[in-house]
């Protein structure tokens, strides 16, 4: 088994999954501004990290956006916006959907996508206006379902972690069937170095 | 709102720090006590929150009115009781019969006060394995983190990479159904508080 290192760049909540599930890895910051709207801009900026890295470095990419009703629903810019959000998503299925790409390590990248529904209980007034007032809306859709705004899950359907960004049953899918990586290899014999 | 949390669980103790409440941790061992044999898991999991937060209870002043709220968790497979495995074998065994199929991770959940009355419910959620192969098993025991954790994973860390799916309240698989407990506390026991305790 070849020793690998892992660069990722996601956001923390989605690192976060991997330090839990003891999976080492690096932190690649980009040089330049990015976006990512689709998949092409996955794959570029994916191309472009394994150009900077070597040959022994996998590259992850991890992007999530949530849908409501087909639409794309962003980070609100101020309370009042966040307050339309909830009220939009309030008693609602909402989904979020993370596409991975990997790439790097002698292999052409390559992303997945998972999605996980997110059923949110009806909302009152009063909720949405003390849950803004707690000043913890900055995320996608107003609310974080894994931290505060969990009260207002009512159930999830999918892997959980992918409402974090880090759909980890995939992940270690991708990691075994590209570079032949198990959780084995990772746990045990650390076939994943980060120093 | 101040809360006394009747269990010892880490776990649980995260949960409600991070939802912002402020709570006194006091535990016995009533729920030893309990005689569940032949119980329907759901009974099973209500009567020894009830037998925990009730034990609490009596130790609170006649005028403290904080919210006792107790929890008990299991995994159910084929109806069964999986519980905390006694060793290494034991939860091998456990991972190979959950392999490729679905259990529920049950919670009792109660909440008693002097005054206020209680709540005493259940909640329910659907946990689908992954094909587990049997390095995947032998790794994953490796790693010990099976040793103080009923159905002999632990969602929350390592043993997130063994699980497919789920469909229901995470945090009840954790050990906590926040989902239950905040509808109790609005419906209930009149508490308006997506923070926690952080704004009241």
């Amino acid at each position: 088994m070849t020793d690998f290192k892992l660069c990722v760049l996601a956001r923390p909540e989605a690192r976060e999954v991997l330090d839990k599930t003891g999976i080492s890895y690096e932190t690649y910051t980009a040089e330049s501004p990015f976006k990512i709207e689709k998949e092409e801009d996955l794959l570029m900026l994916c191309k472009k990290a394994v150009s900077e890295s070597d040959e022994k470095t996998i590259v992850l990419i991890s992007h999530t956006d949530l849908y409501s009703d087909n639409e794309k629903i962003g980070v609100p810019k101020n309370e009042a916006e966040a307050k339309r959000m909830l009220e939009k998503l309030s008693g609602k299925k909402h989904f979020f959907v993370t596409r991975l790409c990997l790439g790097g390590g002698g292999q052409l990248p390559e992303t997945v996508k998972a999605e996980t529904a997110v059923t949110m209980k009806p909302l009152d007034k009063t909720e949405i206006d003390s849950y803004v007032a707690l000043n913890d809306y900055a995320y996608d859709g107003a609310y974080s379902p894994t931290g505060k705004g969990s009260f207002f899950v009512r159930g999830v359907n999918g892997d959980f972690n992918n409402i974090n960004g880090m759909p980890i049953s995939k992940l270690t899918e991708l990691l075994n069937k590209k570079y032949g990586i198990t959780l084995a290899n990772i746990w045990t014999k650390g076939c994943i170095k980060n120093d | 709102m101040k809360l006394v949390l009747a269990s010892g669980s880490p776990r649980r103790r995260e949960i409600l720090e991070n939802l912002g409440f402020e709570f006194e941790i006091i535990t016995t061992d009533a729920e030893d006590e309990i005689e569940t044999d032949g119980m329907p898991p759901d009974k099973v999991v209500c009567m020894l929150a009830e037998a925990k937060g009730k034990a609490v209870l009596k130790m609170l002043s006649a005028e403290d009115d904080r919210l006792v709220v107790a929890a008990d968790t299991v995994v159910t497979f084929d109806g069964k009781i999986l519980g905390k495995p006694k060793d290494r074998e034991e939860a091998k065994k456990m991972l190979k019969s959950l392999s490729g199929r679905n259990h529920l991770v049950m919670t009792g959940l109660y909440i008693g006060s002097n005054g206020k009355g209680t709540a005493n419910v259940s909640a329910k959620t659907e946990v689908y394995f992954k094909n587990l192969s049997n390095e995947l098993i032998e790794a994953y025991l490796d790693t010990e983190e099976y040793a103080d954790k009923a159905g002999a994973y632990g969602i929350q860390g390592k043993g997130a990479v063994l699980v497919e799916n789920i469909v229901g309240d995470y945090f009840n698989i954790v050990g906590f159904p926040v989902n239950k407990f905040y509808e109790i506390l609005t419906e209930k026991f009149g508490v308006n508080m997506p923070g926690g305790g952080g704004t009241q």
